[in-house]
This record gives C-alpha cells, structure tokens and sequence, in this order.
C-alpha cells in the first residue's frame, strides 16, 4: 500500500507537470463534465487530489508507524524510565 | 450606526477577545528560554496541528489567493505544486523533532551548528531566517491595510488599516510567548478556514449559482480556463515550494511537539487543508469574473470587493477572518524572530545594549524589528501580496543542500554548508534588490539562482573538501535517529 501511495503521488506530480504544457490528453475528462470546470483545471484538481491520496496512504502504512516507533523510543529514553 | 463605525466596533471586539486569551496563556508561561519559546516541548497533537497550519495559512490564502485566481485563472494554478510539501517535510520533520528534544534546540540554526560544528554556519542560518520572515511579515500588513480600504470603500486608508495591524501584532509579540501564540493559533486557524469556506458559497450563490459561473469563466475569460502559453517561470514555484518546509516558524513547531506522531499528523493534514482552502480561493476568484467582469483597479482585493458590493455590513467578517490569516502568520514569525535574536545573535550585540534578561531583550528587538516591517509596509501598497509572500519562502531554498546534505550524505562538510548558504543568500539578495541583479538572467527569479548557486556550491565545495571530521557526528546522529 506504501507503493501505491508513492505511485499515486507519483503520478499526480507528473500530471501537474505536464498538464500546463498541453501534453497530456485530457479530452476523456470532458465526458465527466464534472460541474463544468474545464478540463485542464480538472486535471490539476485530479492530480492534486491523487497526490493527497497518496500521502495519505504514505501516511497509513510506513510513516505513521515510523513516528509511532520514534515515541517509544524515545519513552525508553527517558531518564525516569517508560511511561 | 455607519458600516466603517460597525467594521471597527466588531474588530475590537475580536482583538480584545484574542488579548483575553493571550493575557490568560501568557500568566501560564515560564520565564526561561525552552517554555517562553517552545511551550517546554509539550504542545499536543491537535493544538501543534492547529497552530502549524494557522502559521502557514496566512493572509496569502484568504486575501491573495482569491485574488491572483480572478487576476490570472490557470496561470496561478501553479499553487497545487505546494501539495508535494508534505513529502519533503517527510525527509526532515521527525528528525528536527528528535534531534530538537534530545540537544534542546531552541532555533533551526543551532541544529546546523551542531552538526557542522560552525559558528559561522550558525550565524548565516540565523541571519537568512531572520531576512525570510521580514517580506513576509510585511505582506500580512500590506493585505490587511488593502483589504481594510477595499471593504469601506477608501473610508479607512491602507495606512491606517497597517497601523492598526501593526499596533496588533505589536501587543501581541510584547506579550508574547508560544503559549499565548499556540492558543490564539487554534482560535485565528478556526476563524480562518470557517470564513473562507462560508466566503466560497455565498460568492457563488451571489454571482448566480455554479452553472453560471463555469459558464462565465469559459465565455469571458478563456485564457483563465485553460492553459496556451506557459513559461518557465509557471515551474519556478516548484522550486520555491521546496522552501517551506525550512522556514524558520515552520522548522521551529517541529521542536515544539510533545510526539512524533504529532509531527507526523501535520504531515498528513497539511495537503488536505490545503487542496480545500485554494479549490475554495479558486472558486472565489472565479466568481469575481462573473461580479467584475471589468476587472478592478486593485486586483489584490475581490474578496473585500464582492462583500463590498453584495453584503458591506457581512464585509467585516473578511476583514477579521484577514487578520485572523496576518497576525496567525506574524505572531508565529516574530516568536522565531525574537528566538533568533536571543539565541543565535545576542553574542554579536555589544555588551554596553545587553541590558535586562535575555528575553527582555529578545522582546525589545523584535518590536524594533516589528517597527522596521511596519515602515517598509506603508511603502509597499503598490506591490502584489503574494511576490512578498514567494520572496519570503524563496529565501528558505537555500537551506535544502545544506539539511539534506546533513542527513542523507556523507561527504557533506561544514565549509561546503557555509559558503552554500552564504552565497545563496548573497545570490538573492542581489538579484531580488540590486542593479547587478542583471547578472542572473530572467526568466529565473531570484529564489531559483539562489537555489542553483547554494546546491552546486554545496556539491562542489563538499567534493573538494575533507568531510571526515563530520565522521563521529554522522555517526552520533544516525544512533540517535535509528
């Protein structure tokens, strides 16, 4: 799932990237006609969106547990002991 | 009762409100350095997330934004590239956290110090933070004192609208500290993100619904709608985003943190906050071309514009939701500030003006501090808020080589970190204010050269130096943060 979450962020990123320039086909996204907003500016919503997503699954699966690790740690660190 | 006399009244009410609060975390504070500046590193989770984004969403998001999306549509969409944010926080936030609580740093520049074991390092860091904070603190006066004249309709000038902000702020930072910044952060983040988010839907509903204007966007303003011709100066933010991370405020709630996992959260709820509030300032920008379809003299004010027009007594609610993102921001900067000045600065004073307790001085120099801002900001009505906002995160990208370099490579050196900060910064400075900015062509900016400079001097200088001496403190760091 970490995979996916760099995938997608991955993804989302290369889209904003290549979006202003007009290379990416974005001419699917007029079937949605999701309240009108025109398709490039959709796209980049998209791609936001995408990147969010990502983090999020980031997030879930490696660094929340990489900071949930660092805690206790750091509880065991300390000089009166764990709490 | 007038809507100036109704704008003011409702405007002191918020201010002494915020006092009440501050007065009352401020009888709590400490007198020492840590719990002055840094709450004794125990600010909890959903006060630490509060308070981070209230920092970070300033002025920018509820004035500048909406406005830049009415000037420039498409062209400002360039602001999602701040998404990524989160994913370089994610290379440094836990090990500031760590390194912070077990070395007791107070400020970012004493974490480089010890690392490269450099006063000059220290003193270049503390000084380019320092630098990075004063255009931007300046921005959230220049927007308050804009949207001030905009919403009563030139009733209050933009100079008294700044010297009100400044007065704020000014009481606010005298008496200061974390505690008082941190709770009235919870409270100006809330009334930041409410008003904005109510802002959104009552422009649609006042500039017709959402049909119309999709509709308008496409029909007026198509060049809005889509992208024809973009430079490299679009892909220049991307560069600038990398500086957010780094600023000074920013870097300084990381030590401030009870956990990690409270870093961590941040991590995760920045880019939500974020894809919200600019799809909400972007909707709003897009409603001023259907309210103003001939545009407005000041571009930087549609939000105020539009309550002026559709509900000038509700127009007060912008203006504090305004103060609520300027003085979230600078509370924030000038508690960092003050710690700059105590902490890294102080032993480059002369002794003679060493008078009173360290932070009796870090009080007084930054109000002196506040009070420069505050001169530069009447000077600044004609200049866009958001170029303020970018000069002042663009500073920070000259910290990227120097940090990552600390955790992630070996052959880093502590002559390498200095010249590549030093020259950075010169870089900068030189091309954002100097005739011989020349030298660095357009169409790169000012924060992109100096980003340039400071990496390939880090590289360069790095290759060519003996970073063995760095060996023992590479390898204390890596048993502290594994």
């Amino acid at each position: 799932m970490t995979r996916l979450g760099w995938t997608l962020v991955g993804v989302g990123f290369l889209l904003q990237l290549l979006i202003p320039l007009n290379v990416v086909d974005l001419s699917g996204l007029n079937g949605w006609a999701l309240w009108g907003i025109p398709a490039p500016l959709l796209g980049i919503l998209f791609a936001s969106v995408a990147m969010v997503v990502g983090i999020l699954f980031i997030h879930l699966f490696w660094y929340k547990n990489r900071a949930v690790n660092l805690d206790r740690l750091d509880r065991l660190d300390r000089p009166e002991g764990p709490r | 009762m007038s809507i100036t006399s109704f704008t003011i009244l409702i405007l002191v009410v918020y201010l002494a409100f915020l006092k009440l609060i501050g007065l009352f975390a401020y009888r709590h504070s400490g007198t020492d350095t840590e719990d002055y500046f840094l709450s004794k590193r125990e600010v909890p989770m959903l006060a630490l997330v509060f308070t981070t984004m209230a920092s970070l969403f300033s002025t920018g998001t509820i004035v500048s934004s909406p406005s830049t999306f009415f000037t420039m549509g498409s062209g400002y969409f360039w602001v999602f590239f701040f998404i990524l944010v989160p994913v370089i926080m994610m290379l440094v936030v836990d090990k500031f956290w760590k390194l912070g609580k077990v070395k007791r740093f107070v400020t970012p520049a004493q974490l480089l110090e010890d690392f490269y074991g450099s006063k000059r390092v220290l003193t270049v860091t503390a000084v380019a933070g320092l630098l990075s904070m004063i255009p931007h603190a300046a921005a959230q006066m220049v927007a308050v004192g804009k949207t001030f004249e905009a919403l009563t309709g030139g009733s209050i000038p933009y100079s008294v609208g700044v010297s009100l902000a400044c007065l704020a702020i000014g009481l606010y930072v005298y008496f200061g500290g974390a505690r008082a910044v941190i709770w009235t952060d919870v409270v100006q983040g809330t009334i930041l993100g409410t008003l904005l988010l109510v802002s959104g839907f009552l422009v649609v509903h006042w500039a017709g619904g959402w049909d119309v204007l999709m509709e308008n966007l496409v029909a007026r303003a198509p060049e809005k709608a889509g992208f024809v011709s973009v430079g490299i100066g679009y892909y220049e933010y991307l560069i600038i985003a990398l500086g957010l991370p780094f600023l000074p405020y920013v870097w300084q709630r990381m030590y401030m943190a009870r956990s990690a996992l409270s870093v961590a959260r941040i991590v995760v709820v920045l880019p939500v906050i974020y894809l919200v509030l600019f799809f909400v300032a972007w909707v709003i920008g897009t409603a001023g071309i259907t309210i103003f379809p001939d545009g407005l003299a000041d571009g930087d004010s549609v939000l105020g514009a539009i309550f002026n027009r559709h509900a000038p007594v509700f127009g007060v609610f912008v203006l504090v939701a305004a103060f609520a993102g300027g003085m979230s921001t600078v509370d924030s900067q000038m508690l960092t500030a003050g710690s700059i000045i105590a902490v890294d600065l102080r032993p480059l004073f002369p002794r003679k003006i060493e008078t009173g307790s360290d932070l009796q001085f870090a009080r007084l120099a930054t109000v002196a501090l506040l009070l420069g801002i505050y001169s530069w900001s009447l000077l600044l009505e004609w200049r866009s808020v958001l170029s303020l906002i970018m000069l002042g995160i663009g500073v920070n990208v000259i910290f990227v080589p120097s940090v990552l370099g600390m955790f992630y490579w070996k052959r880093s050196s502590a002559v390498a970190a200095f010249w590549s900060l030093f020259l950075g910064l010169c870089v900068l400075l030189v091309k954002e204010f100097s005739p011989w900015g020349r030298l660095f062509p357009t169409p790169l900016g000012a924060a992109s050269w100096a980003f340039l400079v400071s990496l390939a001097v880090f590289v360069v200088v790095s290759l060519s130096t003996n970073a063995k001496g760095l060996d023992s403190k590479r390898e204390e760091y890596r048993s502290l943060l594994n």
